[in-house]
């Protein structure tokens, strides 16, 4: 990433070249945009559909219906904004910006958009409380997580957002590597570019079975580990998209 | 001089087992209209995608005053290549004027819209679902408002209407003269586009045939027309590129310069053998070269544009 | 427009001077810039450029910094002069070459020569003031 260096002859006027920063930005409002319309969607499901239901099998309300969606369901919908991320570095290559920019921003803007997600899931179990607490009923936490409580709001931010951070980078590393690869090759290595990394990013997330139920407190202690140890391996992903990406040549045809 | 300075050294790219470009040697002139020419798969679009850093070349070096461009921030943000295919995923006009604009600083979105209104390229819808015609003129908007210092256009505007044409033409005289960039446009529809030109870089099979200042090339063809005889006694000596018989009569098309090959008095002793001299245009000239029948290709590929002969 | 062998800054040059020679384009008058015959014959400007360096260092036209250029002081007699020259060796030479090729003596050629002189002869409106010529003679 340098800048022009001096030559002998009269220079070319060299102009700015973009920051991982505004690349960043775009592709965070970007996720914004889609965040906001999937969330809208939520929202109107819970009014007419999950209320509804909740009514009707009110007898067998109590294990917490946000906890399954917001563990999976936030990590999946990351992946899909890291892959469209990855869909567009032909399009800013073609603007003049390096595909080691293109990558870094997009990791920039994931994390990002990773940390609102995790507020946002925050959000969902306190709307989730006070409606099960008008049955009478208070959520019931089934799996595994940092938290013990959904009331430890940081921690739940925390894992919330580490988790999908990491989905993110396995999309956009899917997604370059379906761009070099097409099709066929590109789904045969996901084994490689997308089992292998989430297996590899969930086993470290609870490295440390002791991380459950540990309170905030504990974070600075050996408990609490996982997400330090994923947040590492993350940095790992993310050199190596850069790395690939760098090597990308953009495609004769659009995809 | 308002562009840098590229120079092609032997470079090769192949996709697979089909060589694209083979030990391309060329020097762009910085600061001027140059006419990329070939026929469909001489390796124009590889060239110039090699060029934007689109793609590393397998062999050789490409350099922008004296730097690799392949990743290099300065030199890719100095350069804006528009292709057919139109790089924007699935962006809307809109969003795509957002995003050059955010991330190229010499983009003027003032003159862009102005050039979308001029070419009538429909707002606000996605530009993979615009028409042929409507994307190539969005991409010469984008391309000309880039500004950049080294803008390529990769046959942007074989899908426009002639009056889109046209004025893609017009626009692009009138803000080079007033902006003066490095541009380089590729086609094979050379007859509309050959006068704007003031060098011209002939690729032919991936390799270059030609690389010299328009006002050369357009005088280096001449036909000569007459009795059989009579022509091949004229044209001895000199590069014969095509011939076309019709009985005895003989058109023989010549790669030579009208003044220096041929000599001043050619005219007066072609009349004297009853012998017709013709101009040969660009076009002409190109597709004879191209053509593979020449009987005697031309040897020489110029590295560097020559210079103008006085 | 701009076809044939001539290259296209030549006929430009080429233009420029037959418009001062014609008067259509008087002495001290702005020509086009390079910018507007480039877009009005879809031309490169340095196209129009060369044939404007031509006319400059000929004295034809000069350049006012900023303002464009025009047409020099002078430049019609010049013009003029230098046409005046070359009829000899460009025009009546080669005409000359065809009589002798064709046979024709030098008394055919002289009293032609004599007779059509005088009947082609203009007043000299166009020397003066360029506006068009009240045409007194009736030519046959």
């Amino acid at each position: 990433m340098t800048a022009s260096t001096p030559r002998a002859h009269v220079p070319t006027a060299s102009p700015q070249s973009a920051s991982v920063i505004t690349v960043a930005g775009w592709l965070f409002r970007r996720n914004l945009n889609i965040l906001a319309w999937f969330a809208g969607m939520a929202v109107v499901t819970v009014l007419l559909i999950a209320v509804p239901m909740m009514q009707r099998f009110q007898a067998e309300l109590g294990p917490s219906l946000w906890e399954a969606f917001s563990t999976s369901g936030a990590g999946w919908f990351v992946l899909a904004l890291g892959a469209l991320a990855g869909q567009y570095l032909p399009v800013l290559v073609a603007q003049g910006v390096t595909r080691r920019r293109v990558v870094l921003g997009a990791g920039l803007a994931l994390t990002a958009t990773s940390l609102i997600v995790g507020v946002l899931i925050v959000v969902g179990y306190l709307v989730e409380a006070e409606l099960f607490g008008r049955f009478g009923v208070v959520p019931r936490l089934s799996g595994e997580h940092l938290f013990a409580s959904t009331s430890q709001y940081a921690l739940v931010v925390l894992e919330s957002a580490v988790r999908s951070l990491h989905f993110g980078l396995v999309g956009l590393l899917l997604s370059l590597a379906y761009y070099r690869y097409g099709g066929w090759l590109g789904t045969a290595l996901l084994p490689l570019t997308a089992f292998l990394p989430i297996s590899i990013g969930l086993a470290l997330l609870s490295l440390d079975p002791a991380a459950v139920g540990t309170s905030w407190q504990n974070l600075n202690g050996a408990s609490g580990v996982g997400p330090l140890l994923l947040a590492g391996f993350d940095l790992v992903l993310l050199a190596l998209c850069a790395w690939f990406g760098s090597t990308l040549a953009l495609r004769t045809k659009p995809t | 001089m308002t562009g840098p300075e590229v120079v092609i050294q032997d470079v090769s790219v192949a996709f697979g087992r089909t060589e694209a470009l083979r030990g391309v040697n060329a020097r762009v002139a910085p600061g001027a209209i140059t006419g990329l020419i070939g026929r469909n798969g001489a390796g124009k679009s590889t060239l110039l995608a090699s060029l934007a850093a689109f793609r590393k070349p397998n062999a050789g070096r490409i350099t922008l005053d004296g730097q690799d461009p392949y990743e290099n921030a300065g030199l890719m943000a100095a350069t804006c290549l528009i292709r057919e295919s139109g790089d924007f995923a699935d962006l809307n006009t809109g969003q795509a004027l957002a995003l050059v604009t955010s991330v190229r600083s010499t983009f003027s979105r003032p003159y862009a819209e102005e050039l979308l209104e001029r070419f009538r390229v429909p707002r606000r819808r996605r530009i993979d679902k615009l028409s042929r015609g409507q994307r190539s003129a969005f991409g010469a908007a984008i391309g000309l408002a880039s500004r950049a210092p080294l803008t390529l256009f990769d046959e942007v505007y074989l899908g426009m209407d002639a009056p889109t044409r046209y004025a893609f033409y017009d626009e692009l005289l009138a803000d080079y003269a007033a902006h003066p960039r490095t541009i380089v446009i590729s086609s094979h529809l050379i007859e509309e586009v050959e006068r704007m030109f003031e060098y011209v870089l002939v690729l032919d099979e991936g390799r270059v045939l030609l690389n010299e200042p328009a006002d050369t090339l357009r005088q280096r063809g001449v036909r000569v027309i007459g009795d059989e005889r009579a022509v091949e006694e004229f044209v001895s000596g000199h590069t014969v590129i095509s011939r076309q018989r019709l009985g005895r009569t003989v058109a023989a098309t010549l790669f030579a310069d009208m003044g220096s090959d041929l000599g001043a008095d050619a005219g007066r002793r072609a009349a004297a053998k009853g012998l017709e001299l013709e101009h040969v245009s660009i076009q002409d000239l190109f597709v004879h070269l191209t053509s593979g029948q020449a009987a005697d290709p031309p040897a020489r590929a110029a590295e560097a544009p020559s210079k103008e002969p006085a | 427009m701009f076809d044939g062998r001539e290259p296209i800054y030549r006929q430009i040059a080429d233009q420029i001077r037959q418009d001062v020679v014609e008067g259509t384009l008087q002495e001290e008058e702005q020509v086009m810039s390079t910018t507007q015959y480039a877009t009005t014959f879809r031309i490169n400007p340095a196209t129009a450029a060369k044939a404007f360096a031509e006319l400059i260092a000929e004295g034809v036209l000069y350049q006012r910094r900023g303002l464009g250029t025009f047409v020099a002081t002078g430049a019609r007699r010049m013009l003029l002069a230098d046409r005046r020259e070359r009829y000899f060796t460009e025009v009546l030479q080669p005409a000359l070459e065809e009589a002798a090729r064709l046979d024709i003596p030098l008394e055919s050629v002289s009293s032609y020569v004599e007779r059509a002189f005088a009947l082609v002869q203009q007043p000299p409106a166009t020397e003066a003031s360029g506006r068009a010529a009240t045409d007194g003679s009736d030519d046959a």
